[in-house]
């Protein structure tokens, strides 16, 4: 792919936009940057980048292509949208315009693994690389789970191998981005109740298959009913895993066993009582993340071996340890009621459940329901506490309380647990009320759970 | 030779409102789904239409064949059914969500088993007809058709498709009944018959591991709720779709149900679809019609000049009524899951062509009956 003298626009200088912006200087291209954001807020990163002053087009959205020099590509940062003034523009003058992950894919060398999912992509996306990595020193794992993968494509030989994390925000813009092995994990509706954003929501998660070939692998959740149906027709091969049956073909559970059945071969790889990892949709994302393994050749003995070591991910359902014999986990990453409710249904201790947050309209009935038997208490903070106190209520569940925020929420859990007890952070809520991102959230619970080993440590 | 009766409007009326509903509501049903799964919402639309196109030329041709012609081939016809149905076995059988029940030729596919249903009600008619008397004995008249029977339940539900296997045994039961078996014959048939498929329903429930998915449908049958993510899903869905359309329906192309919530809307479940967008109203409407072209057709058989169109016309009818009620049975979750199409509505080429076939050929009987006399047979 040649930039070379190319004018390319940058839209949005996320995450992505550092690495973005120097891979796109590096081949030669002539960078305009433009971002709602102030010139103040991103003075840091536009500094880093020492771009001039008269190619940054800040704190505003452009209106014309005009106004951005008339550029001959347009890159978007993941969460642009698509339908911004500015795009539909270049879409008719026929500009192109394609995401990170496109110009990513465009640039690598090697092979590539593409995860997708409303749930479990990013523990899947790290298992599978942490798999791979035994195997294939020069393996990367990128994309939404906090490496772009645009910073690591310049380099990149036939030797490498990408495991790549993508939302449908991504996959929104992709045009030839084709993974050797593309997963589905599953198509919940996360903080989508209308239609219209679930068929659009569907329609790009089932862009990671549109580009493979005969002989790609889609790796299929079977469990999901919809995903199921929705993929019987694709052009490449069909791999599927299953928690709830046996499958003649594909990764499943045999009584507590995860195993490989392929060509009539039935090979045993480990007990899920190994997995430290702990709920069924981990279980889940551990058989996921086999069948992705095993499609690409990787070695059941290095599969077994990771699955048996990979300890999970930051504020996905992390330990953070015990005081006065109540554990922490903290679970920041659960930002709708589908991963709290699994993160509910993994803990087999008495649960005392620290949510709430910002309201996405989101239904916490379903999560409610789940309660009996799990949760004790109830704690509650954030813009969506009474919000979720009430459907508790509705439901006859009424050990709640409604506290001004985190800290006080913890505390309070620690001052009525008891020894045994499970003080577990899954919101079911974004942070974007508090904190500005749901790591920060995680990061605040997990100081002040310091603080409090502190004070009883001696 | 009496004089010929002009062609049947009344049968042509309803196959056409019927087919004309089963397009709209393809259509309607399937966009959203067709967008997602192809990029283009007139996938399922534009087959449709075309089978469409096929299955009226094919009606309109076997309206004007003499139904005789049908006899003089019937056992060629039988061997083409046999022949289509082996060929599954071979690389040209198209596998999807494990069964493995097309036949691949290009861009189109057909189903066998289709071909099958109307290709044993043609033989079998003409193999009475040629019987006679003899179908009195039991072990010249029924033993053949008990193994014939077998050999396509065997082919049938090897692929697997255990209802459209089941609706094949049911039809050839009726022909035979009607043809004139001895009642204590039928007893004893329909007693072996209700044995083996129930021996086969406890093998697959209780024994063969391979089949689980069908003791989960059973479960799943008595408490849909109880693993609402997984089996219970389609037919909470379908549930929820026939609720919100109420009496009078949310209007044409207003369901939400078909919005990805209902996995293949525009399949075996499109009767949900018709409930939620036309309501009560309109699954009573399209239940009429059926009712009106299942009793033109008894009112055929029974009429019929001879026996072998008296038991062709049994053998079409029975068809509809079994499908029509199995599969209305089935979105309305009063019988456990099964797949099976909703004639001339459901999304299917085969289905729709088979079907519309059958419709000619009942139509050109019609033409030879005697309506004066009230019934001969």
């Amino acid at each position: 792919m040649d930039l070379n003298n190319k004018k390319v626009l940058v839209v949005g200088l996320a995450t992505t936009g550092i690495p973005l912006v120097r891979v796109l200087k590096k081949l030669g291209a002539k960078v305009i940057i433009t971002d709602t954001k102030s010139k103040k807020d991103l003075k840091e990163t536009t500094e880093k980048l020492k771009i001039a002053t008269a190619d940054l087009l800040l704190g505003r959205q452009l209106n014309s292509l005009e106004e951005a020099g008339s550029p001959e590509m347009i890159i978007l940062s993941p969460g642009v949208p698509m339908e911004i003034p500015l795009v539909q523009e270049a879409k008719r003058k026929g500009v192109e315009v394609i995401g990170e992950i496109e110009l990513a894919y465009r640039l690598m060398k090697g092979r590539l693994v593409a995860i997708t999912g409303t749930n479990g992509k990013t523990t899947t996306t790290a298992l599978t690389g942490e798999i791979f990595k035994l195997e294939k020193s020069r393996t990367h794992v990128v994309g939404n789970i906090g490496v772009p993968m645009i910073s690591k494509v310049i380099d990149s030989t036939e030797e490498d191998f990408f495991i790549a994390e993508v939302s449908s925000f991504q996959l929104e813009s992709v045009k030839e981005f084709k993974p050797e092995v593309a997963a589905i994990l599953n198509l919940t509706p996360d903080h989508l109740n209308r239609h219209k954003t679930m068929e659009k929501y569907a329609r790009c998660k089932m862009k990671i298959f549109t580009n493979q070939g005969r002989n790609d692998t889609a790796v299929i959740n079977y469990d999901d009913f919809l995903l199921r149906s929705l993929t019987q027709d694709l052009s490449g091969k069909k791999f599927y895993f299953s928690r709830l049956k046996e499958l003649g073909e594909g990764v499943f559970i045999k009584g507590e066993k995860i195993i490989i059945r392929s060509k009539n071969k039935e090979l045993e790889i480990t007990d899920k009582k190994q997995l430290k990892i702990l709920g069924e949709h981990n279980v889940e994302n551990a058989l996921a993340a086999t069948a992705i393994a095993w499609s690409m050749g990787i070695s059941t003995d290095s599969i077994r071996k990771g699955l048996q070591s990979f300890h999970g991910v930051e504020h996905r359902m992390e330990v953070c340890g015990k005081v006065q014999g109540l554990t922490f986990i903290n679970d920041s990453k659960g930002t709708n009621p589908d991963a709290s409710i699994k993160a509910v249904e993994a803990v087999k201790d008495p649960i005392i459940l620290l949510a709430g947050g910002m309201d996405k309209g989101s239904d916490f009935k379903e999560l409610v329901d789940r309660f009996p038997g799990r949760v004790k208490s109830l704690v509650l903070y954030g813009e969506t506490a009474s919000i979720i106190e009430k459907t508790a209520h509705n439901k006859g569940f009424l050990k709640t309380i409604i506290l001004k925020d985190l800290e006080e929420a913890v505390k309070f859990a620690y001052e009525n647990g008891k020894a045994g007890d499970v003080i577990l952070l899954s919101p079911a809520c974004a942070s974007w009320d508090m904190y500005s991102s749901y790591e920060k959230r995680g990061e605040h619970f997990k100081e002040i759970f310091e603080k409090l080993r502190g004070m009883y440590h001696d | 030779m009496i004089k010929k009766n002009a062609t049947d409007l009344t049968i042509v009326f309803a196959v056409a409102s019927l087919v004309t509903i089963g397009i709209i509501m393809v259509f309607s049903a399937s966009y959203t789904y067709s967008l997602v799964q192809y990029n283009d919402g007139l996938h399922y639309l534009k087959r449709m239409a075309m089978w469409t196109v096929f299955g009226s030329i094919a009606m309109f041709i076997t309206s004007k064949i003499k139904y005789i012609v049908w006899k003089r081939w019937s056992k060629f016809i039988l061997l083409v059914s046999l022949v289509v149905l082996l060929l599954l076995f071979t690389p040209w059988g198209i596998t999807v969500k494990g069964a493995t029940r097309w036949l691949g030729a290009g861009p189109i596919r057909i189903m066998p088993s289709e071909i099958a249903k109307l290709g044993i009600i043609i033989f079998l008619a003409a193999s009475i007809e040629n019987k006679g008397e003899g179908l009195k004995n039991f072990f010249a008249g029924i033993l053949p058709y008990m193994a014939l029977g077998g050999v396509f339940f065997y082919l049938i539900n090897k692929q697997p498709d255990f209802s459209t296997a089941v609706v094949v045994i049911a039809i050839m039961i009726t022909m035979i009944f009607i043809g004139g078996m001895k009642i204590s014959h039928f007893v004893i048939l329909s007693g072996a018959v209700t044995f083996g498929i129930g021996f086969m329903l406890y093998q697959l429930i209780y024994v063969t591991e391979r089949a689980s998915y069908r003791t989960d449908r059973l479960m799943t049958f008595m408490d849909p709720w109880a693993n609402a993510q997984g089996d219970g899903y389609q037919i909470i869905q379908s549930l929820y779709a026939l609720g919100a359309g109420g009496i009078l329906g949310k209007g044409l192309g207003k369901s939400v149900q078909k919005h990805l919530y209902l996995p293949e809307p525009q399949n075996d479940f499109i009767f949900s679809v018709i409930g939620e967008e036309l309501g009560f109203i309109g699954g009573l409407v399209v239940i009429l019609l059926f009712m009106l072209l299942i009793w033109k057709g008894i009112k055929i058989a029974m009429n019929a000049p001879d026996l072998f169109s008296a038991l062709v016309a049994t053998g079409i009818v029975t068809m509809i009524s079994v499908q029509v009620i199995i599969n209305i049975a089935v979105t309305t979750s009063s019988m456990p899951v099964t797949g099976m199409p909703l004639p001339f509505i459901s999304y299917g080429g085969s289905s729709l062509l088979i079907f519309m076939t059958a419709m000619g050929i009942l139509i050109n009987i019609s033409k030879y009956c005697d309506f004066t006399k009230g019934g001969t047979k």
